[in-house]
């Protein structure tokens, strides 16, 4: 017998097996580790019956679930830590941060080389993952993973009969029936394999109808003259097989141990050959939409361009000669942008806002206590404003910039002094009217009439750290990003208050 | 030109100026095909310093690279960055862009994969680290080049490399731009915006998922032989400008 049958399909073999060797391999999970395998092998499968079940609870935090759910079931314990680092073990290989998919090497008889699986076991569930809201990517098992699933059990079963059969064809004794039997099991793997790809052809096809020209079309090439050897070897298979098994029966008529055999045998050929049809249907099927795509699009044939920004733009340009100016990327990236329809002045707004929160505050005060409240609004607690704005300049002081939204970040007794005078809320509008130049240190207070100025002399008075802000320009900027938000019934439109140094 | 082309070029364009991308279901998508109505419109974005990008199944509105007379979210940015201390931040944003495109600027069947695998921000942290390590031994190998010359990308590489990664202050993590990953997420966040990527498990490990949009825009954009040589001439005559005129 030839030697070298040992090393037929033997890459295939190990691209097989590799994910099978990798699960959880090179996880630092302590006294875990030893059933790390069965663990993971548990999460899979429930992410595939999940998958099956149409339950879209495949997200991150819901794998962690899964693992945490396992290790309790089998009676294991496990901390916060391990669970988090089985759960992204499952994801990626190495560090979570990069999110790198598995490499596992295996040797390829053919090229005489070692060579590099990349795979995974998980991907995004694009039909669960809701792309238009954001959100958390929902995972479902990749075909490498569903074929360790399949491998585990379900295939076995379905060979069941198959790894028997081999064993009686060796009873059986004829060396060229045995080959014969193991050529029609090579041919049921090889029609599922092309089944499936011409299965995901299909899938990508619809989804992306320029595959059919770039990279894949050589890929999609090959395949053709695949299908085409595979319906030929069936042909021929067929053929040799029947007679064979004719001849075989009639030479051990008496024999019914062999008959039943043959008969099974008989059945499995049935079986192929309904795959092959099965097959066959699909590949015209496929070759019917490529043709109807192409007649319908036929720009995707002349869409092939000459530049490539990866290439031309980054790696040839910035990546080896850097810039000098970094207007020209502000110009190489401006182009990305749509311009933006400025519909609502940002003032307009804002005054719009305070007018409604006016009435809101007055309302609710005039209600409970309407006395006291007429009394307080006319005289200003200044040392109440001054404290609470105490805190806006203590940032400007050592970021330059202070926006509204971060009001809501202090700790609440700052927020309460916020509301005990109506004054300091005021205080905010008066900043969005235009820059003001702080000119307030020398002056007497009774010549200031900027109500901001007043604040500002305030403040220097009380905190002196705050002379450091003389002779320097207040302004606010709007932030075209931010959403109104509420605080205290309250809603606000943040923008930010910036100092910019005098130059 | 007739007053009622005019007035379809006119619905057309200022939709397009509000929705920035119409698509094929939109009733302007065929009207804009009307080939009175479609020169009317380009001359409008012509005139305004805008372009069109015809994609198979979208139009879409975007700024030509030597200015507009309008805004957009990018020069927004850069208009709040003015101070120098801040103005290298802006200037990392802007190359966190260009290598974010670069990574997602592949062929179809990587694009296939990167669409449904995403970009962690720690993988663009790297790729641009690539980047300013490259820049990096530039300025080293070229002393030639003197103090004056390339200022910008000199102080850009330091500021990047004496930049922590993450701050381990998880509370602080959102939107700090003194780190890389704050400054990276402030990046992603023009471009969700702009309605060009999605971000997904963001309170996790932030993934950026590139949308058709972008897609389209690189090809239409980048992809175009006579663009390239447009901007090619950008760069060079931006870089003897510089030269004069220093202060820009």
């Amino acid at each position: 017998m030839d030697v070298n049958e040992s090393w037929e399909g033997f890459a295939q073999r190990m691209q097989r097996l590799n994910p099978l060797f990798e699960l959880g391999r090179g996880m630092e999970v302590g006294e875990l580790k030893p059933h790390i395998q069965t663990i993971l092998m548990q999460v899979l499968l429930t992410i595939f019956y999940r998958e099956l079940n149409d339950d879209d609870l495949r997200r991150k935090s819901d794998i962690k679930y899964m693992v945490e759910d396992s290790i309790k079931q089998m009676k294991l314990l496990a901390d916060d830590k391990q669970i988090e680092r089985i759960t992204s073990g499952l994801l990626y290989q190495g560090k979570e941060e990069y999110s790198k998919p598995f490499e596992a090497l295996y040797y390829d008889e053919i090229r005489q080389s070692w060579e590099t699986q990349v795979f995974r076991y998980v991907t995004m569930d694009e039909l669960y993952t809701n792309l238009e809201m954001g959100g958390s990517i929902v995972y479902k098992l990749t075909d490498v993973a569903q074929e360790m699933i399949f491998m585990s059990r379900e295939m076995a079963e379905e060979f069941s009969i198959t790894i028997e059969q081999l064993y009686s064809m060796q009873l059986i004794k004829n060396g060229n029936f045995r080959k014969a039997t193991r050529n029609l099991d090579h041919l049921i793997s090889r029609v599922n394999r092309l089944m499936a790809n011409e299965f995901s052809f299909q899938k990508e096809m619809i989804n992306n109808p320029k595959i059919l020209l770039i990279e894949e079309e050589w890929q999609r090439a090959d395949n053709r003259v695949e299908i085409e050897k595979q319906f030929e070897e069936e042909k021929n298979h067929f053929r040799t097989i029947t007679s064979m098994i004719e001849k075989t029966k009639r030479r051990n008529e008496e024999d019914d141990y062999i008959q039943k055999e043959l008969i099974l045998l008989q059945e499995k050929i049935g079986h192929t050959r309904q795959l092959h049809d099965r097959f066959a249907k699909l590949v015209i099927q496929n070759i019917s939409y490529e043709m109807k795509l192409k007649a319908e699009n036929p720009s995707l044939f002349w869409e092939n361009s000459l530049v490539s920004f990866r290439e031309h733009f980054y790696e040839n340009w910035l990546m080896k000669e850097g810039v000098s100016s970094f207007t020209v990327i502000e110009k190489m990236i401006s182009p990305l942008f749509s311009p933006k329809n400025e519909f609502i002045l940002p003032l307009d707004w804002i005054w719009g806002e305070q007018e409604l929160n006016e009435k809101q505050v007055t309302d609710a005060v005039i209600e409970e206590e309407p006395e006291e409240s007429i009394t307080r609004l006319r005289v200003t607690n200044w040392d109440s404003v001054i404290k609470a704005w105490s805190y806006v300049f203590q940032f400007l002081q050592t970021n330059g910039e202070f926006s509204l939204t971060d009001l809501k970040e202090l700790p609440l007794e700052v927020q309460d002094l916020w509301f005990e005078e109506s004054e300091t809320i005021d205080l905010w509008m008066m900043f969005d009217k235009k820059p003001l130049k702080v000119q307030v240190l020398h002056r007497k207070e009774e010549t200031l009439t900027d109500e901001r100025e007043i604040l500002l002399y305030k403040l220097m008075k009380e905190y002196p750290q705050f002379e450091m802000f003389e002779g320097l320009k207040i302004y606010t900027m709007f932030d075209h990003w931010a959403e109104p938000f509420l605080w205290y019934q309250m809603k606000i439109t943040p923008f930010k208050i910036c100092v910019e140094e005098n130059k | 030109m007739n007053a009622e082309t005019i007035k379809k070029a006119s619905a057309v364009y200022f939709t397009l100026l509000k929705e920035k991308v119409i698509d094929e279901n939109s009733e302007h998508f065929q009207t804009y095909f009307d080939p009175e109505v479609r020169q009317t419109v380009l001359l409008l974005a012509d005139e305004s310093g805008t372009y069109i990008i015809e994609a198979p199944k979208r139009i879409h509105l975007v700024v030509q690279p030597t200015g507009s007379v309008f805004a957009t979210n990018f020069t927004h940015l850069k208009d709040k960055h003015k101070q120098v201390e801040t103005k290298k931040h802006f200037h990392l944003i802007s190359i966190i862009i260009m290598s974010f495109l670069a990574a997602i600027d592949r062929n179809q069947a990587a694009k296939i994969r990167t669409k449904r695998e995403g970009i962690s921000y720690y993988a663009l942290e790297r790729q641009v680290n690539d980047l300013i390590i490259k820049w990096e031994s530039i300025l080293k190998n070229q002393p030639t080049f003197g103090e004056e010359e390339r200022i910008d990308m000199k102080e850009v590489v330091t500021s990047w490399k004496y930049m922590e990664v993450d701050s381990d202050d998880f509370g602080l993590k959102k939107g700090n731009r003194r780190t890389r990953i704050g400054l990276i997420a402030g990046a992603m966040r023009l471009l969700e915006t702009e309605g060009l990527i999605v971000i997904l498990d963001r309170d996790d490990i932030a993934k950026v998922i590139p949308k058709n949009e972008l897609f389209e825009r690189i090809e239409y954009l980048y992809h175009d032989y006579d663009r390239y040589e447009l901007f090619k001439k950008l760069m060079t005559s931006e870089e003897d400008e510089h030269a004069e005129n220093p202060s820009n």
